[in-house]
């Protein structure tokens, strides 16, 4: 960790999909959760990732072999399938990360950067100048509340800005944090992954105790915000009936009302392969449309607003 | 009706020309090669080439038209004639 | 939308309205129940519609020499009269004559040439191409001659384009096909024009200028692409159908024979041009009979193709065109229908005068809104009906072909006709001038997407937002169009430069887009229909892109380091400056001289080849048609028309030279990590790799290192990592605002052959691949051969690695009222637009960036997976369209050059 900085391993302008208006992504590296479904894995540790794109590699095409001669390590040698291969345990844990510096096709390279408070502020002020109405910044990551200090500063410059701050949250965090941290939050994405805490557990490594308990705390806490429950539908886990109405009594006994359920994609799949590891869903399909209709007729039946992944403005 | 041996179809009144190769039959409305065998209902379009006033023909299929006020200059058989005054069989 | 999701859609607003939301409180917009739903791949044209489109996609574009013919005969018989009046006899004769040619089914009428897409040569503008291939042409044509051929169609790798020849057609220039016995006649024609033709008199007398050998060499080492004068001498510009509209054709000939009457023998003060009225209304006398003869030809064609059918809706259909030729012929338009076939008639008539290409309808829905309006007030048309005709017509245009030598149609315009059909903007009092006929003509954009006519939104603050959402649901479909332009923009630029000819603010609002990028300035007309009075807009300006075009930017930076010589091709170009080259400041003060000379040398010689033409080919059907020609009694080329300092100078690889300068100064003068011998090294070695040449592959992606090419590998990686224009950084930016300040204000310098000033177009149409081709590699890590960033905005392909809000920063840092046109083209991925709010989103994207002072942005949506399907089968892909620089084409139809770009390029930035 730097003093005074934080880990930021992306930040996205014109992102449609995570709040209102067409707001700028910041994405906070670390997370508590081990989602086996992850489509960002790069920013599950708090730490910078080494990645390796084989698509973006010109090794094959130009037979550039810049990488190579820089590694003092001896972990970069081309396969005779005329690619280049890395040993990746080696290279997460490499403490010069010389091939990065070589790489011109940004093949080689490490997730995240480490910034300052400003050098965030002024991507989100000069995207501020062409958001759409309702549009602002939305904290996502990995779990953006494990930089709570570098977070609520960030917040509190935006709301000296005006600008509208979002998050997307699993919600896994000290009650305290998180209540200080929502204190400046117009509009919140919280993740509701499974209502059975085992359950909850075996796919993400931790219960959902202390999830539900921040949600039903903030839901009850006079907060002005507009939050919706977030769901991954992963078929033949959170999909079923039993857990579908689980939430919607969970909603109803919080006085929540909106839901926005999203199909799952294999978008993930590349930058797993990317940190040399398999992806536990590579061959999971993406959940069919008319399943993901009959969940939202499911809670729009019981009187809970349900949209269905992009339709969510 | 007319011979129809050694015509193609753009020789026709009744083709309606869509490309260089090919066209539409204005009786069937089917799409015909320009290049294949014409039928009976062949009926003789008006061009340089089957009238009168084209004279000095040469192989490649340029000769004289003495047709019209200019009194003489070059023309080429294949050019449709449908609105040429001078035209005469 | 399904029922169901209707239903859905009903649930959700109550349970939000019942909490004390409305459905759409997210937005302050209107509700969304306004914006229409749907599947944009189910929409489809009607069926008439959709039988004359596969028509389309199965005609070879094809050549036939009829028009040229009698063009020529004619021309020849009035050796001895005035010019003008020669060369309107001869387009007379020529419409008169040509053969009509009806599809059943069309309602829309009339085709250029005897062909559905046919066009023909004007060797009377150059006949060089056809003299350099005489021979091989008419070998080719005797060689076919024995051969006889059943095939129906070849239509496949090249789409319409008549790639080879085959069976009795001979290709020519790799696209048109004509019948191998009109090849005589073709070279006939072309011989007669040797020496005479514009290009070949315009040459003669451009070598009077002291540097023409500058130019030579110029053009030789592609430094400048190509002369305006005799290859395109119109278009780029837009269409003024006000006249026949407003008085019908036998109006316009009472008119011009009262006016004849009225100047005859009389200069009225004007000792150099008053007489020559006289010949001008004369020939347009003879113009107008002509057409006329040609439209009552029309007419007489639909009655004959009566005795082929029965049935009783193809009988209506030909009686219907046959009534409106025959009013139409003399008369105004009485119904929306009418209009319509008058605008065919008058754009084809148009195109047929001269090889032009970008001759644009303009704001059309805004001139045919009257008969519309009245039409539906009426009962005489249905919203459905006139959708029908707004399809017809995209066929129609979309059938136009221009015939140009092959460097042009092939190299800049990849064989795109640009009629640009513009919608939006402000009337003359400021209000927003859209109407309902033109949400119906983006609509037709949807189903039936063709290339033409291409649109484009003159966006204000002021246009209604449900149309600007219609707009931005076109622009999803994947066509690329329409393009998007500031409607503000447009209008400071106007009014800026053509206030030195007293222009209003009111006037510059009547302008529209000319050709693809081209704002073109017009007039308010006052149009009277059913007793009702319109303003409507008509051009009325010169060619809004002729002058000097496409100077290679990058190069002339490569000539400065290599002291004005050309390391391709072994010319010393400029004169050598013997500059040690000390400072950033040094480079840049030699680089402004060489553009500078550049400029002046082609300025010149452009000059005398439109010179050469408005004398001896001059255009008489525009005159007719356009303001204020009528009113003035002079043509074009005497400056009839209301604007005409419409000259321009066009570059291109803008961004590359603005990414080479940052390297250099920052690598070399900065840093001092390099000598400026270091990089002229590594320039000539290509930073190590291959040529493209080499390798035969002019693509981004896939060019390739030599084995010993690592000596550069440092030199190479630093001008890549140097900063880059894009990224709102100002470290690279305020090079771009260094060029603009200086290049934008030194044209007004120059002046064109109408003694007005030059103002600068920057956008790129093709030639960024071509003029690529030429240029060695650039300090800013580009390789030998490959393209340059298209367009004069869009960012160097991955260099933008902030995201479009840090790229459209960059493109504003200079005040873009300056320039023409700047050029913006953003790939963006059809998730991130998807659905309603996706169309929300879009549109507020666009509005962002237009509101900051930009010009122009337009988008391809198209997968690159589809794209390399395309090119392995085209034959199942003929119909996919592609936005490349400046338009919307047919894969199939560009060349593969290009296609091999976008397929890199937008690969390049997916992963």
């Amino acid at each position: 960790m730097k003093e005074g900085q934080g880990l930021v391993f992306d930040i996205q302008s014109f992102s449609v999909h995570d709040g209102p208006g067409s707001r700028t992504l910041v994405f906070l590296s670390g997370c508590p959760l081990r989602c086996q479904w992850c489509s960002n894995p790069e920013g599950l540790e708090l730490r910078q990732r080494f990645l390796f794109s084989q698509a973006k590699c010109k090794y094959d095409k130009t037979n550039c072999k810049r990488c190579l001669k820089a590694c003092p390590y001896g972990a970069i040698r081309p396969n005779g399938d005329g690619k280049l291969h890395f040993d990746m345990a080696l290279c997460d844990k490499c403490p010069s990360h010389d091939c990065v510096d070589r790489c011109i096709y940004e093949a080689a390279r490490l997730s995240g950067k480490w910034m300052t408070d400003d050098e965030v502020m002024r991507a989100i002020l000069r995207d501020s100048q062409f958001w759409s109405q309702g549009g602002g910044v939305t904290f996502s990551g990995g779990e953006a509340t494990m930089q709570k200090d570098f977070l609520v500063r960030l917040l509190r410059r935006c709301k000296e800005q005006s600008v509208h701050r979002a998050i997307e949250t699993t919600a896994h965090t000290k009650t305290k944090d998180f209540l200080e941290i929502f204190d400046l939050i117009n509009f919140a994405l919280i993740d509701c992954k499974h209502m059975d805490s085992a359950r909850h557990k075996e796919k993400t490594g931790v219960g959902n105790e202390l999830i539900l308990h921040n949600i039903a705390t903030l839901a009850n806490s006079g907060w002005k915000g507009r939050l919706v429950l977030r769901i991954p539908v992963i078929e033949g886990f959170n999909d079923d009936e039993e857990n579908i109405l689980r939430v919607i009594d969970f909603m109803n006994a919080n006085k929540l009302f909106e839901v926005n359920i999203l199909p799952f994609h294999r978008l993930g799949d590349t930058k797993w392969s990317q940190l040399g590891r398999s992806y536990p869903y590579k061959e999971f399909e993406p959940t069919p449309k008319d399943r993901m209709r009959a969940i939202q007729d499911l809670f729009l039946d019981h009187g809970v607003a349900c949209y269905v992944d992009e339709e969510l403005a | 009706m007319s011979n129809t041996k050694g015509s193609k179809h753009d020789d026709c009144k009744n083709f309606i020309p869509v490309d260089a190769a090919k066209g539409l039959c204005a009786w069937t409305n089917e799409m015909i090669a320009i290049d294949s065998e014409c039928c009976p209902k062949f009926e003789e379009l008006p061009k340089c080439k089957n009238c009168k006033s084209f004279v000095d023909r040469t192989k490649d299929g340029l000769g004289n038209c003495v047709g019209l006020e200019d009194k003489s200059f070059w023309a080429y058989g294949e050019m449709p004639a449908v609105n040429c005054q001078g035209w005469n069989n | 939308m399904t029922e169901l999701d209707l239903q859905r859609k009903k649930k959700l607003g109550d349970i939000l309205a019942e909490k004390g939301l409305g459905m759409n409180f997210q937005y302050g917009g209107k509700a969304p129940e306004e914006i229409v739903d749907r599947e944009f791949q189910d929409l489809k044209p009607h069926p008439r519609v959709e039988k004359l489109y596969d028509l389309y996609l199965n005609t070879l574009s094809s050549v036939s020499m009829e028009f040229g013919y009698w063009y020529n005969r004619t021309y020849a018989q009035h050796e001895y009269e005035i010019p003008v009046y020669r060369r309107a006899k001869a387009l007379a004769v020529a419409f008169a004559k040509t053969t009509p040619l009806i599809i059943p089914g069309e309602l829309i009428v009339c085709c250029k040439a005897r062909y559905y897409r046919g066009s023909f040569p004007m060797p009377q503008l150059s006949e060089g191409f056809f003299l350099a291939h005489e021979d091989e042409m008419y070998q080719e044509a005797l060689k076919r001659g024995g051969e006889s051929s059943g095939e129906l169609s070849r239509v496949g790798a090249g789409g319409g384009n008549v790639t080879e020849s085959f069976g009795k057609i001979v290709s020519i220039a790799g696209k048109f096909g004509i019948r191998a016995e009109e090849v005589p006649a073709l070279n006939k024609i072309a011989k007669a024009w040797y020496k005479k033709s514009v290009d070949d008199l315009g040459n003669r007398w451009e070598r009077e200028v002291p540097e023409y050998d500058l130019k030579e060499k110029i053009m030789r080492t592609m430094i400048c692409m190509f002369d305006s004068g005799y290859t395109l001498p119109q278009g780029r510009e837009v269409m003024s159908y006000y006249y026949p509209l407003e008085y019908g054709f036998d109006g316009l000939l009472a008119m011009c024979e009262e006016k004849k009457a009225e100047v005859a023998g009389n200069a009225s003060g004007d000792g150099i041009s008053g007489m020559d009225r006289l010949y001008f209304y004369a020939s347009c006398i003879e113009l107008i009979k002509g057409i006329q003869t040609w439209i009552e030809n029309y007419a007489k064609e639909a009655r004959r193709l009566k005795q082929y059918t029965h049935d009783p809706k193809l009988l209506a259909d030909y009686d219907k065109i046959s009534a409106c030729c025959e009013w139409i012929a003399h008369k105004q338009p009485r119904t929306f229908y009418e209009a319509m076939q008058m605008i065919q008639f008058m754009h084809t008539i148009t195109l047929n005068e001269d090889a032009l290409s970008g001759m644009s309808p303009g704001r059309l829905g805004q001139v045919l809104w009257p008969w519309f309006e009245q039409d539906v007030a009426a009962g005489r048309i249905t919203e459905d009906e006139a959708l029908e005709l707004l399809e017809l017509q995209r066929v129609k245009f979309t059938c136009f072909d221009v015939f140009a030598s092959f460097g042009v149609v092939g190299g800049v315009l990849s064989g795109n006709t640009f009629n640009n059909l513009a919608v939006g903007g402000l009337t003359r009092t400021g209000e927003p001038a859209t109407n309902r006929l033109e949400y119906l003509m983006i609509h037709a954009g949807m189903t039936m997407p063709c290339p033409q006519p291409t649109l484009s939104i003159l966006w204000d603050e002021k246009i209604p937002e449900d149309f600007v959402l219609k707009c931005a649901e076109c622009t999803k479909i994947g066509t690329g169009y329409p393009a998007w332009f500031s409607f503000r923009m447009g209008t400071e630029f106007i009014w800026n430069h053509y206030q030195k000819e007293g222009m209003t603010l009111e006037e510059a609002r009547s302008y529209a887009i000319g050709g693809c990028l081209e704002t073109a300035p017009a007039v308010w007309k006052v149009l009277h229909l059913g007793g009702k009075e319109y303003e409507v807009p008509a051009g009325a300006s010169q060619p809004a892109a002729v002058g000097v075009h496409f100077i290679s930017n990058p190069k002339i930076l490569e000539m400065v380091l290599f002291n004005g010589y050309d390391n391709r091709t072994g010319i010393q170009v400029f004169e050598p400056h013997g500059k040690k080259l000390e400072s950033f400041d040094e480079i840049w003060e030699v680089y402004k001289d060489y553009y500078a000379k550049t400029i002046d040398v082609l300025c010149k010689c452009n000059n005398i080849q439109h010179d050469i033409w408005r004398k001896n080919n001059m255009c008489i059907i525009q005159s007719l048609f356009k303001p204020d020609c009528l009113d003035k009694g002079h043509h074009i080329g005497d400056m009839g028309y209301r604007w005409n300092g419409t000259y321009n100078i066009e570059s291109c690889g803008t961004i590359n030279m603005v990414n080479a300068f940052v390297a250099l100064d920052k690598l070399v003068f900065q840093d001092k990590k390099y000598t400026l011998d270091d990089f002229r090294k590594a320039i000539l070695a290509n930073f190590g790799f291959y040529k493209a040449d080499e390798i035969d592959s002019f693509s981004l992606a896939e060019q390739v290192k030599k084995d010993d090419g690592d000596e550069f590998d440092a030199i190479h990686g630093d001008c890549l990592q140097a900063p880059k224009y894009g990224n709102d950084d100002i470290a690279a930016d305020k090079y771009l605002i260094l060029w603009e300040k200086w290049f934008t204000k030194v044209a007004h310098t120059f002046e064109s052959l109408f003694g007005l000033e030059l103002y600068t177009c920057q956008n790129s149409v093709s030639t960024h691949g071509t003029q690529g081709r030429a240029c060695l590699a650039t300090p800013d890590g580009r390789l030998y051969g490959t393209t340059f960033a298209d367009g004069s905005m869009s960012a160097y392909p991955g260099t933008d690695r902030n995201g479009p809000y840090a790229l459209f920063k960059s493109a504003t840092c200079w005040d873009q009222s300056w320039s023409q046109n700047s050029q913006m083209n953003m790939k963006i991925h059809p998730l991130a637009i998807k659905g309603e709010n996706g169309t929300r989103h879009l549109a507020d994207l666009i509005k962002a960036y237009l509101r900051r002072g930009a010009h122009h942005i337009q988008f391809n949506v198209c997968d690159s997976k589809v794209m390399r399907q395309a090119q392995a089968n085209p034959e199942q892909h003929r119909d996919l369209l592609v936005r490349v620089a400046g338009f919307t084409q047919y894969w199939v139809e560009i060349g593969k050059h290009i296609q091999d770009e976008v397929i890199a390029r937008t690969e390049y930035e997916s992963i």
